[in-house]
């Protein structure tokens, strides 16, 4: 296990990941649309704190790219948080329900 | 301390400006008191794309900065996004039975135009990102625009939890791609590349083009759609299904043409790969159509057709006229495509449904909608002298001339082959609608005469019908479009 600090890219980097990975598997395993939501977020998340972490090593130490990358997914990821919450409004509105499993009513 | 004009030329982007002041005088509108008032938002918005289109008739190329390119590409893109959100506009004000002639229907649709635009002159990750989440969560909500319906609010939940998924995953290979490289702009990748870019950079691109693929509905993220339609307003439908595909594929040709991952994957390598999941796509959406008993899936099977070969078409990149092939088809799919689906809206409106069983016996309402509807499924199916036809002819012209120059690139012969049988094939789901339309008897006999159609309904179908038989007679388009690139 290599230590880790503030001043280590690969810190930030395990941080992201994990997160990363904990967003796909709830994600994927939730059966309930906040639980995805939630995942998707976090997905979002360490999206950003992979791009600020890549910004603050680049090689130019003053590429502000990774920064402002950061900046706008942390807005984009709160319209997306949102709109997605209106549409889960709608959907228990006329289920009653937000269980992926229980609204299925689409299919060929 | 560089001058605001210098570091954002105005004058290169005046169409995507008189867009946004039409979007802002949409909802300026509907704050007022007053239905009539709130009318006028699908009138503003149109208003707003014919300025923004007559400005970018004439418009000049160049770059704002690394974010937005305005060249060949993007501007074609424009002269075909910008009618387009009009003409969804003018359908939306004369099908107003779910509110689609308010301004919150015509903000999102002129959102959904804006985020085209956006995407289609990206030049860089974060621009073509946060284009591609603009028409995105605009989308969103025009999928979902019935209230109360349960199958229109299951399909939006559907698109925005799957939506949002497929963007962490492309956000999460796009950070990789600039921790790798150092660069967010295709140019600056596409050099860092050349100059031998890690693993990670290509892992990172791959996870980026599950975005893209998403909005051109490829093979194996193309899941969302058949349900995501089906519980749609038809008119919904034509926004999904049109404009996100011009951006994506507007933005694709774009990358491929300024940054192929050279050393990592060699360029017949790339195009090989891109044909596959061409292939795999036609053939999959033409073959899951026949079984289908609706005519919203049935349209979602083949908007994943549709937006196949046009990925066929970038695969011949750098062909010349690789690009021109790509842009005349999806000019002549959204002319058909938004076509059939606003008749597809009338249909529902007086039939209940979209399922080919309450769609069956709609001749006897509806003759000339009806008749219509045969002519646009026509055209999507391919058969000449539509604008179909044309459209899959210079995509096949573009894959064998480049499959058969040399052995490397055999696999966009074989691929332009499947293409020939995916058409064959899914010329039959189209017939399944048109059976059910003219000749199956009507579930409910007594149900005659469909009520009116509105004016506003009646010349947005003229348009596409022009659209879809004129593109169809004017041989020399994919010339004319070819040398305007």
């Amino acid at each position: 296990m290599p230590e880790l600090s503030p001043d280590r890219l690969d810190g930030y980097l395990l941080v992201a990941g994990v997160l990363f990975v904990a967003g796909v598997l709830a994600v994927t395993t939730r059966r309930s649309a906040i639980g995805v939501l939630i995942g998707i977020e976090l997905m979002l998340n360490a999206a950003a704190l992979q791009f600020a972490a890549y910004g603050k090593f680049s090689p130019s130490a003053t590429d502000p790219q990774g920064q402002t990358a950061a900046v706008f997914v942390v807005v984009v990821a709160a319209a997306e948080a949102a709109v997605a919450l209106a549409l889960l409004f709608a959907v228990y509105r006329t289920f009653r329900d937000i269980d992926l499993d229980a609204t299925r009513e689409l299919r060929s | 301390m560089i001058a605001f004009a210098e570091a954002f030329p105005l004058a290169l982007v005046r169409p995507e400006a008189a867009l946004c002041v039409g979007l802002f005088a949409i909802l300026a509108s509907d704050l007022g008191p007053g239905a009539d008032r709130r009318r006028a938002g699908p009138w503003l918005g149109i208003a707003a794309a014919l300025v923004a289109f007559l400005l970018a008739l004439d418009a000049p190329s160049g770059a704002v900065g690394t974010m937005l390119a305005i060249d060949g590409p993007a501007r074609l893109a424009r002269l075909l996004i910008l009618p387009l959100v009009a003409l969804l506009l003018l359908a939306g004000a004369g099908e107003r039975r779910h509110g689609t002639d308010s301004g919150a229907w015509s903000t999102a649709v002129v959102g959904v135009g804006l985020g085209a635009l956006v995407t289609a002159a990206s030049a860089n990750f974060v621009s073509a990102w946060l284009g591609l989440e603009m028409l995105a969560l605009a989308g969103y909500s025009l999928v979902a625009f019935r209230g109360g319906d349960r199958r229109a609010a299951e399909a939006g939940m559907k698109f925005v939890l799957f939506g949002g998924v497929v963007s962490g995953v492309m956000l999460f290979g796009i950070s990789h791609v600039y921790g790798a490289t150092g660069h967010l702009d295709f140019a600056g990748i596409g050099q860092a590349f050349a100059n031998g870019a890690p693993t990670a950079a290509g892992v990172g691109l791959l996870l980026a083009g599950v975005g893209v693929a998403y909005k051109l509905t490829l093979v194996p993220v193309h899941f969302y759609a058949p349900d995501v339609y089906q519980g749609s307003p038809p008119l919904g439908v034509a926004v999904v299904s049109t404009l996100p595909k011009i951006a994506a594929a507007t933005a694709l040709v774009r990358f491929l043409s300024m940054a192929v991952p050279a050393p990592l994957v060699d360029h017949a390598t790339l195009a090989s790969a891109i044909a596959v999941l061409a292939a795999a796509s036609m053939l999959f959406a033409s073959f899951t159509a026949l079984v289908q008993r609706d005519a919203k899936r049935i349209i979602a099977f083949s908007g994943i057709g549709h937006g196949a070969a046009v990925v066929l078409a970038t695969a011949c990149l750098p062909a010349r006229d690789a690009a021109a092939a790509a842009g005349f088809y999806l000019l002549t799919y959204v002319g058909s495509n938004v076509g059939a689906l606003v008749c597809l809206s009338v249909l529902e409106r007086a039939t209940g449904g979209s399922g080919l069983q309450a769609l069956a016996g709609s001749w006897r309402r509806h003759p000339v909608v009806s008749g219509l509807l045969c002519l646009f499924l026509l055209s999507l199916a391919g058969v000449p002298p539509l604008a179909g036809f044309l459209g899959k002819w210079g995509v096949l012209q573009q894959a064998f001339a480049a499959g058969l120059g040399s052995a490397t690139y055999a696999t966009l012969a074989t691929a332009a082959l499947l293409f020939l049988l995916a058409t064959a094939v899914s010329a039959w789901s189209y017939l399944l609608v048109v059976r059910a339309v003219v000749f199956a008897e009507p579930a409910t006999p007594s149900a005659a005469g469909g009520g009116t159609v509105p004016f506003a309904t009646k010349l947005a179908l003229a348009i596409a019908a022009v659209a879809t038989v004129g593109l169809g007679l004017w041989l020399d388009g994919l010339a004319v479009l070819a040398k305007a690139m």
